[in-house]
């Protein structure tokens, strides 16, 4: 594999010394120690933490933004928020919600997972990978700024054309949402190459594409159609933004533009986002559910050929969302029908879940609550789904609360209980210690009561008549309860979550969870929790789909699994793997090579933003991000990936035999002189 | 959760509910809803039945001995059920095509000339216009303009001509029909029909801005004999008031700029050219709301409380200076001779 190749330091003509400090701005770090190596890293692990934990505060923020719309609605014309405020915060609740929570925090589970589940050191393009999250970091901070510089955007998610012209939002809320997006599109752009590049190139040996686990085949599939699709999205909000700062008329009735342009580009890009959203969700469960079911997930084959024709179909039903536009008839008919048989494949992968668990041994941890609650939520936002694609009947159902609820119970119910599914599962592999149980069920079915509670009686408001992104409703219509009872469901959710943050605290201090806790069967519980930061010691060669399960049992002559009395973990655990251990006992860990920290990607990305405000307020910062782009490109282009004086890449950190001992190391290095001592051998 | 839909589709005083259409269009797509909710509440017992089966049956009980832990057979798959679970979705939803497709054609077909009362409707932000042009066989032998509240006979089709005239609405009646967006630029068409007189409420369904939850609207359905009447009242132009409180307010209608703006046939029939779209007054108060049909025009209040502050009503164009309480009952004087 590339990463741990013998190569020589970049050279840049024949002869001359490496670049060490490109344009010498600063010395290279090389700690990974202390909260200086968070800025700096370009382990995949550490990148995967920092994308979950800013997508989990803006699953925060989000989540306050949905609590003041529920307070607004619990009774009829109420007074709470004015109707600007209201806009602002369905529209940043929508945002939020698509765009900074679930999409990074998938992308933590694809950066942290994918290359461990593979048998890889890290991600095709370390530094890149590094560059993807600071990008997205700081797309969505100025996004937020938006609130405190004027108001947010206050046109809705989809930002339809043409109110989302000067001359209809004067304000700059519509200008930060559509540069804000450019950016955070720039992140999922990058993280898209590089993952799909990682699937395809950096599978250890054997690791055949049918042995790839369920999730790392559906996080491909999502990556694949973020790359596809957010070209399209960047596209439409160029021409926004040309519109409303350079006077463009690509939206302007006035100039004879057709606003129907903006949905059909919004919707190409916003249907197959849909399933970038829900795949990997998807996938997540038909790891967890296999693991504790105690046996193999059913039909893994078309579990996998399922979600590629999702992805494929996923691209052909983008008008659905437009039923209502005055599209005509023939093209309704089309996107009727396609939309339709979308159902076919997904509904696949539900009986694929339910055969998984036909007939298995159910142990009912909170991931696996999460789990079969993510197969059962998911059914009825499907059905719903289907109904809305009898394209006569959507005429009344769009636009109302049981679109809502639908895309709720798709959004909710089906990809963030994927990801609590995946948080608890994972959750003693990241951090070496499990979440507590007791408390994870609590929250599981505190926030699976309060799920129901609030987006069930929206299918009956919907039907009601009651329309979406209204900041009030009149008495006499008949959707005074069900609103309160959503309310009330909103707070309860909301307790929820703080049970699952109370529970992320409570539990920093369980015992160490080793480095299977699950019995798991994919490769990732063959290493240590947390995983070294080379990951394997040696990278494994693959014979099977769930490799490790295999490794770690035979069959008996009834064809039941037998547990083997050896078996050898990959890194970090026991005495074999400590002596050099993986496949190889001779192999010497200091041996690997892994790309150093570097300032680079944060200052590359730092000029994004600048660029944003700049062309907000004025061309001089536009020029300095420019800059500050321009020398961040070259710093990080001429800047070695492996620094040159760094000796043996990453001695001293995660040494084989640190396991659990993190926190003291980090102490250990910071008081040993900081982060830009040198290394600890 | 199905079960909570069912009650919904039970409830009666909910105004807008779509489950119980009061014209052909709207019971035209709650025909073809009706058994394919019922396909998806099948669908939802049966896959949630499993389920829970399932988890019941198959549940681990944590046996008294922990260590012989008894592995469960390992399945990897089956591949006749598999072809099974992807070939009869796909005939169930075959059939949901069938019968929905044909639909999509008739709801989109035009009616046959001078079948349909014509009405032209204009979205604005955030109010209802509407246009009857002339239509002998209607009645209406001179253009009808009104606004909020779509008056129409009952039992009879009517064909409405949809533009806007600044960002994208969408006319919405439910009890009556679907919802049709209303797009500047485009001129779209959508069908109506109400089968007894009666009032139904409806309402802008396409965000359009800061008051969008304002834009509400009626429809009024008359029978034959309501409705000769209603159009005979519409075609009679006002008297302008000549003495008392009303002709101060008549007065007070063009000095205070209100004129610039809305159009009193008769009296006021040319608006400044930089006027905002408003709404037509000349029988404001043969209608029984205003402003997006979300005041009560019956109420006095309302209508005060609407000239001493017509920002009441967030994104309002109107502007109107300050008034005395004495020009406010002036003004409210004339404008209650616009019958």
């Amino acid at each position: 594999m590339a990463l741990t190749e013998e190569r020589p330091p970049l050279e840049l003509t024949a002869g001359d010394e490496p670049v060490r400090n490109p344009l010498g701005a600063f010395s290279r770090p090389s700690s990974s120690y202390g909260w200086r190596s968070w800025l700096t890293t370009v382990d995949h692990k550490k990148i995967g933490i920092l994308y979950g934990a800013t997508a989990m505060a803006f699953f925060a923020l989000g989540g306050l933004e949905a609590l003041l719309l529920r307070v607004q609605l619990a009774q009829p014309e109420g007074q709470v928020l004015s109707p600007e405020v209201y806009n602002q915060m369905f529209t940043m609740h929508g945002t939020t919600m698509v765009f900074l929570v679930i999409m990074p925090m998938l992308a933590a589970f694809s950066n942290y997972l994918i290359p461990l589940m593979i048998g890889a050191r890290d991600v095709a393009f370390p530094r890149l990978n590094a560059l993807s999250y600071w990008v997205f970091l700081f797309g969505g901070l100025f996004l937020y700024s938006s609130f405190f510089l004027g108001g947010a955007p206050d046109n809705g998610w989809f930002n339809y054309a043409p109110n989302s012209g000067v001359a209809f939002s004067p304000g700059h809320g519509i200008d930060f949402w559509t540069l804000g997006l450019q950016i955070t599109g720039i992140a999922s752009l990058l993280g898209a190459v590089n993952l799909i590049t990682t699937c395809l190139n950096m599978r250890a040996p054997g690791m055949t594409l049918l042995r790839m686990p369920v999730f790392v085949w559906m996080a491909l599939v999502a990556q694949f159609l973020l790359l596809f699709a957010i070209p399209v999205i960047t596209v439409a909000l160029f021409l926004l933004m040309f519109d409303r700062l350079f006077g463009a008329n690509f939206f302007n009735v006035e100039a004879g533009a057709d606003p129907l342009l903006w949905q059909h580009l919004f919707w190409i890009f916003g249907h197959p986002e849909v399933y970038i959203l829900v795949l990997p969700a998807f996938g997540i469960v038909s790891d967890v559910i296999p693991t504790f079911a105690r046996k193999p997930l059913f039909g893994y084959p078309f579990m996998v050929f399922s979600g590629i024709a999702i992805g494929f179909m996923g691209w052909g039903v983008w008008a659905h969302h437009m039923f209502a536009s005055g599209i005509g008839p023939v093209s309704v008919a089309a996107f009727s029908l396609s939309t339709m048989f979308i159902a076919v494949p997904t509904g696949v992968k539900i009986f694929n879940w339910i055969g998984t668990l036909w007939k298995g041994k159910l142990i009912f941890t909170t991931a696996m609550l999460f789990a079969v609650a993510l197969v059962s939520q998911f059914t009825i936002g499907g059905l719903s789904g289907v109904m809305h694609s009898v394209a006569p009947h959507d005429t009344q159902q769009t636009d109302t609360y049981f679109i809502v609820a639908h895309f709720h119970y798709v959004l909710f119910g089906g990809s963030m209980f994927g990801i609590f599914a995946g948080i608890y599962y994972w959750w003693p592999k990241i951090f070496g210690h499990k979440l507590s149980e007791r408390i994870g069920k609590a929250h599981f079915w505190t926030m699976f009561v309060g799920f129901n509670l609030t987006f069930g009686p929206m299918h009956i408001v919907g039907l009601q008549g009651m329309p979406r992104r209204t900041a009030t409703y009149p008495e006499g219509m008949g959707w005074d309860l069900m609103n309160l009872l959503e309310t009330i469901g909103s707070f309860l959710i909301a307790i929820s979550f703080l049970m699952w943050v109370y529970n992320v605290v409570a539990s920093r201090k369980n015992p160490h969870a080793g480095a299977d806790p699950w019995d798991g069967r994919t490769l990732e519980w063959s290493i240590s929790s947390p995983p070294p930061a080379y990951n394997f010691d040696v990278e494994p060669t693959v014979e099977h789909l769930d490799e490790w399960w295999h490794r770690k049992y035979g069959e008996d002559e009834h064809g039941r699994p037998v547990r083997r009395e050896h078996f050898t973990y990959l890194s970090g655990v026991d005495e074999a793997s400590r002596r050099g251990g993986g496949d190889d006992p001779d192999v010497d860990v200091s041996d690997i090579h892994l790309p150093s920290p570097s300032y680079w990607p944060i200052v590359l990305a730092l000029g994004l933003p600048l660029i944003a405000y700049g062309l907000i307020y004025t061309y001089w910062l536009a020029a300095l991000g420019g800059l500050v782009i321009i020398a961040g490109s070259f710093g990080l282009g001429l800047e070695p990936s492996v620094d040159p004086d760094a000796g043996h890449g990453d001695h001293g950190d995660h040494g084989p035999d640190d396991e659990g001992h993190d926190q003291e190391l980090a102490e250990v290095g910071a008081a040993a002189g900081g982060d830009d001592d040198e290394e600890a051998s | 959760m199905a079960s909570l839909v069912v009650l919904a589709g039970c409830a009666s005083d909910a105004p807008q509910d779509m489950l119980e259409p009061e014209g052909p269009y709207a019971r035209t797509l709650d025909n073809l809803f009706n058994p394919i909710f019922w396909v998806a509440v099948a669908v939802f017992v049966v896959v949630e039945g499993v389920i829970v089966y399932s988890i019941v049956k198959w549940r681990d009980r944590g046996d008294a001995d922990g260590d012989a832990e008894e592995m469960p057979a390992q399945l990897h798959g089956n591949t006749r059920l598999e072809i099974g679970w992807t070939i009869v979705p796909a005939l169930v939803l075959a059939v949901i095509a069938v019968l929905t497709v044909p639909v999509i054609f008739e709801l989109n077909a035009e009616p046959a000339a001078g079948e349909a009362l014509e009405v032209d409707v204009t979205g604005a932000q955030f109010w209802w216009g509407y246009d009857y042009p002339t239509q002998p066989d209607f009645g209406i032998t001179e253009g009808i303009v009104t606004a909020n509240e779509l008056h129409i006979p009952a039992g009879q089709q009517v064909h409405l001509t949809l533009e806007s005239v600044d960002v994208i609405h969408s006319f919405w009646a439910p009890k009556l029909n679907g919802k049709r967006d209303v797009v500047p630029g485009r001129t779209h068409h959508w069908l109506l029909e109400a089968d007894e007189p009666g009032v139904y409420s409806g309402q802008c369904a396409e965000f359009c801005g800061l008051s969008h939850a304002n834009m509400r609207l009626k429809v009024v359905a008359h029978d034959a004999t309501g409705w000769e009447a209603w159009v005979e009242d519409m075609q009679q132009e006002p008297v302008a008031p000549v003495s008392g409180l009303a002709a101060e307010g008549f007065a007070l209608f063009q000095q205070r700029g209100c004129s610039g703006c809305h159009v009193v046939e008769g009296a006021y029939n040319e608006v400044a050219d930089d006027s905002p779209p408003s709404p037509n007054l000349t029988h404001l108060f043969s209608r029984d709301c205003f402003a997006g049909c979300i005041y009560d025009l019956n109420d006095r209040n309302e209508l005060e409380a609407w000239l001493r502050d017509p920002q009441r009503k967030a994104g309002s164009k109107m502007v109107i200076g300050e008034l005395t309480e004495a020009d406010i009952d002036a003004l409210y004087a004339y404008l209650e001779t616009l019958e």
